[in-house]
């Protein structure tokens, strides 16, 4: 008899949770000591990735032909986690690479967890978790097979032999009993040097679906039951209207609906085809009671980093005596809102079965958080929603919430039919939640060798992460520690001071590629860059005098090593130049120059090198890969991306209002991942950091022109 | 009414014909290799072979299509159980992240190398450059169509 899949209920923790009870504790301290150090902890520890159970059984199941299925708890937008996860498991397990096959875990099937997949942290915190799972494994199954043939076995290539030649596949084991102890203690696990996968750069397990048309994203979800149908819901002509009074559904379009569902907040219609449903609901006319109509001057008055309600993130010295001289230098950032625009719209297919559960396929990025504001939605026990993320046709936090699920949901019980509801472009950009638009005031001042003596950095951002946790935990915190990512300098500076201002904004904003990594990273670095030219420096030299400790070294060798691929500094003047950044992004140093060419004012980029260190790399041409996808991000925000308001509407409805970078316009990139015995860090987002900081310190060697502004324009 | 997608042909009289090529494919005909990723025409997602021609699908009623026109999308790119060169080098550099624009870039790639077998890197720049890829790939982009160039018979 096979062992078959265990549908078990499980408790989970929300990650983001943790915020509250480990500040709560240090309150009697005082708050601004508090925030300091909640600022400490989540810069250098990062966001802790998430537990993910003790049971292998939920993780791991052998097939037919001797295969291992893994269950995936992250879900893939493309990063390539499912191959680097499937990585760290067949090495402990000794699968070989063909024989493994990966699924998606889903709320009521497979193991769950307990955050989601966010901020390049699930390779640096699974890293060890499920290799010991793994590891845990092989020995229940080596103890068991060893009792089986009544002698030591060795594992190799998924087949145990025992020293009198007989043998046994890891499959045959695994079905030898239903019930199977945990050890007692956990199995010792390979060290880098017995490592046959981890380290190497394996394809991508699903890469050959993606280029030959298989169905796997949300868009592509289609009842496998019965007919699917399809939803469309009333949208408000700007975001946070609220329904007042629907006038009319009599219309000729909506003759042909299947459903109408009308509701407080919410008006949806099914019918056979998207169009139909769509035209319906366009024919409807509702009233809107509407917000105040935004715009960019209303978002860019409670934009203030000299505010006195900024919370003080980290103080070192006393910057503000040091900066209390006529020699202060001052310079002002900004950057804009932009738009996550993953090039698939959301969508998510929603379907009741017989036993009262909701399944819903959606491209979230945590399917926990989904599937309760799911059950709400419809009135339905949370353990009676099955959420199903799907692959994600680009996720870059955006797909922290899935509103569609909800909607999707709410239609498949009213209507009793499989609902398909489909975000349009346009729907996208009314309603996405955008990188916050941020400013930046900063000061310093050199000594007399050349040398930072202060610095202080007071930034001003809307909402990252506060957008997504109670208000009471955001005001004891009072940060977003979000927004400040990458807003403590990793140079060695004798009196330094880093305030963040908390503005709360009338639009939605929150989770966009790096968080706040790459504002404050341009203020950081193109700041660092114009102190190097005060003070006469070479602007690598001047970044490498600043280096000192673990971090700076591994930096240091970072930019001497990306100095030395680019050649710098190149060739200057006559519209030529290049530029260089760099930054830590919790356990990732990342140094990056960027070559710019100028032509009848055009920013043209012909080239960009990087150089990494993210500890151990699982898969480099992976990783590789992420490093180049960050410079074109990077360089898309540094040239292209803002949003902007008027009378309550973002600027953009589409491309159109809002192009991307295209190939064109890509550069050519040379990318070196550092060899590394540390763990495992992020790989997904520290690239993006350097890019618009080392853009416009290229744009000042060729031009002399400090901009510092994004986009950048001349 | 008839369409003739890569080579083989559908009855979509019932079907109204003011509906764009896309949804038609993906929504009546079950081929969801063709990806919806603006329906203005801006990104690529939706690229579709008519006549050889690399067409928005997302744009183009079904109204619009000859009856003889030839339709070929990227379901029609593997033949006889072999993918297609374009396929094959794809996979073969680990292009996509996301893969959501993939079938468009690849639709628009084959199109250059049937027209133009030997492109030049600005040749290929050029004809790509209104396929978006928002994971940012388009370096291994570049370098897979130059390797299937190679693979091409």
């Amino acid at each position: 008899m096979t062992k078959t899949w265990r549908l078990t209920r499980r408790k989970f923790l929300i990650g983001l949770g943790t915020l509250t009870g480990g500040v709560a504790v240090g309150l009697p301290l005082g708050l601004p000591y508090v925030r300091r150090q909640a600022f400490k902890f989540l810069a250098q520890g990062g966001i802790p990735a998430g537990s993910i159970g003790n049971d292998p059984l939920l993780w791991f199941q052998f097939t037919a032909d001797n295969l291992l299925n893994i269950h995936m708890t992250k879900v893939e937008m493309g990063q390539g986690v499912h191959t680097a996860l499937a990585q760290l498991a067949a090495e402990e397990l000794e699968v070989p690479w063909d024989n493994v096959r990966v699924h998606q875990a889903g709320t009521l099937r497979g193991p769950v967890d307990s955050f989601g997949t966010a901020a390049s942290a699930s390779i640096s915190g699974l890293y060890i978790p499920l290799r010991q799972l793994a590891a845990n494994y092989r020995m229940m199954l080596s103890t068991a097979a060893a009792e089986h043939l009544e002698t030591q076995v060795i594992l190799e290539n998924g087949v145990f032999t025992a020293s009198n030649a007989k043998t046994i596949t890891l499959e045959d084991t695994s079905k030898l009993s239903l019930e199977w102890q945990a050890p007692e203690e956990d199995a010792p696990l390979k060290s880098i040097s017995q490592f046959k996968l981890i380290g190497q750069s394996m394809p991508r397990v699903d890469v050959v679906s993606k280029l030959t048309a298989q169905p796997m994203y949300s868009y592509d979800m289609r009842s496998s039951n019965s007919t699917t149908y399809y939803g469309a819901i009333a949208r408000p002509p700007v975001a946070g209207a609220q329904i007042d009074r629907v006038n009319n559904t009599t219309t000729k379009a909506m003759s042909d609906i299947i459903s109408l569902v009308i509701r407080d907040d919410f008006v949806g219609v099914v019918a056979k085809t998207r169009e139909i449903a769509q035209d319906a609901i366009k024919s409807m006319n509702i009233d809107w009671t509407m917000p105040k109509l935004i715009n960019d001057s209303d978002i860019n008055a409670l934009l203030t980093p000299t505010s006195d309600n900024a919370a003080e993130l980290k103080r070192v010295g006393n910057s503000s005596s040091a900066l209390n001289s006529e020699a202060v230098i001052l310079s002002e950032y900004s950057t804009p809102m932009a738009s996550n625009a993953p090039l698939e719209p959301q969508s998510s297919l929603a379907e009741m079965d017989e036993d009262g559960v909701m399944h819903v396929r959606t491209p979230t990025q945590f399917p926990s958080q989904t599937r309760s504001t799911v059950a709400k939605a419809i009135g339905i026990d949370e353990n009676n929603v099955d959420v199903i993320p799907t692959h994600l046709g680009g996720g870059f936090g955006r797909r922290q919430r899935a509103e569609s699920a909800v909607e999707a949901a709410i239609l498949a019980i009213e209507s009793g039919l499989p609902v398909h509801v489909g975000w349009t472009r346009e729907d996208e950009f009314l309603f996405d939640r955008f990188r916050p638009p941020t400013k930046h005031r900063l000061k310093a001042v050199l000594n007399n060798k050349g040398q930072i003596d202060a610095l202080e950095h007071r930034q001003s951002s809307g909402d990252v992460i506060f957008t997504e946790i109670p208000a009471i935990a955001a005001s004891i915190a009072g940060s977003d520690f979000g927004a400040t990512r990458g807003i403590d300098p990793v140079y060695t500076i004798p009196n330094l001071s880093l305030y963040a201002h908390r503005a709360k904004l009338p639009v939605d904003t929150s989770s966009w590629r790096g968080l706040g990594l790459l504002a404050n990273t341009f203020a950081n670095e193109s700041f660092i860059d114009e102190l190097a030219h005060l003070a006469d420096e070479d602007p690598l030299q001047f970044r490498l005098d600043h280096l000192s400790g673990e971090f700076g070294n591994l930096l240091r060798t970072a930019l001497e090593r990306v100095a030395d691929m680019a050649q710098w500094p190149g060739k200057t003047g006559d519209g030529v130049g290049m530029g260089i950044a760099c930054c830590r992004d919790y356990g990732t140093v990342i140094a990056e120059i960027v070559q710019v060419k100028i032509v009848d004012n055009n920013i043209l980029v012909p080239k960009v090198w990087a150089v990494m260190d993210a500890g151990l790399v699982v898969n480099p041409d992976g990783a590789t890969n992420q490093v180049q996808g960050n410079i074109i991000w990077g360089l898309g925000s540094a040239l292209k991306e803002a949003i902007h308001f008027e009378n309550g509407k973002p600027s953009a409805s589409n491309f159109g209002d809002y192009p991307l970078l295209r190939m064109d316009e890509a550069p050519d990139m040379e990318v070196t991942l550092l060899p590394s015995d540390r763990p495992p860090q992020g790989v997904g987002e520290p690239a993006i950091g350097p890019i618009p900081a080392a853009l416009a310190n290229a744009i000042f060697a060729a031009t002399g022109k400090r901009i510092r502004k994004l986009p950048l324009t001349i | 009414m008839q369409l003739n997608i890569n080579d083989k042909i559908y009855n979509i009289d019932q079907i109204d014909s003011n509906r764009k090529l896309l949804w038609v494919l993906r929504d009546e005909l079950g081929l969801i290799g063709t990806r919806y990723g603006c329906g203005a025409g801006f990104c690529g997602a939706c690229t579709v072979h008519i006549n050889g021609q690399p067409t928005r699908s997302c744009i183009i009623p079904v109204s619009a299509i000859a009856p003889d026109a030839r339709i070929r999308t990227v379901e029609g790119l593997a033949e006889n159980g072999n993918l297609h060169p374009v396929q094959q080098a794809f996979i073969e550099l680990q292009v996509p992240q996301c893969g959501w624009c993939m079938s468009g870039q690849m639709m628009s790639a084959t199109a250059l190398l049937e027209k133009d077998p030997n492109p030049s890197r600005e040749d290929i720049r050029s004809a790509m450059k209104s396929n978006y890829c928002r994971c940012g790939c388009y370096q291994r982009i570049a370098l897979a169509v130059e390797r299937a160039a190679k693979l091409m018979p």
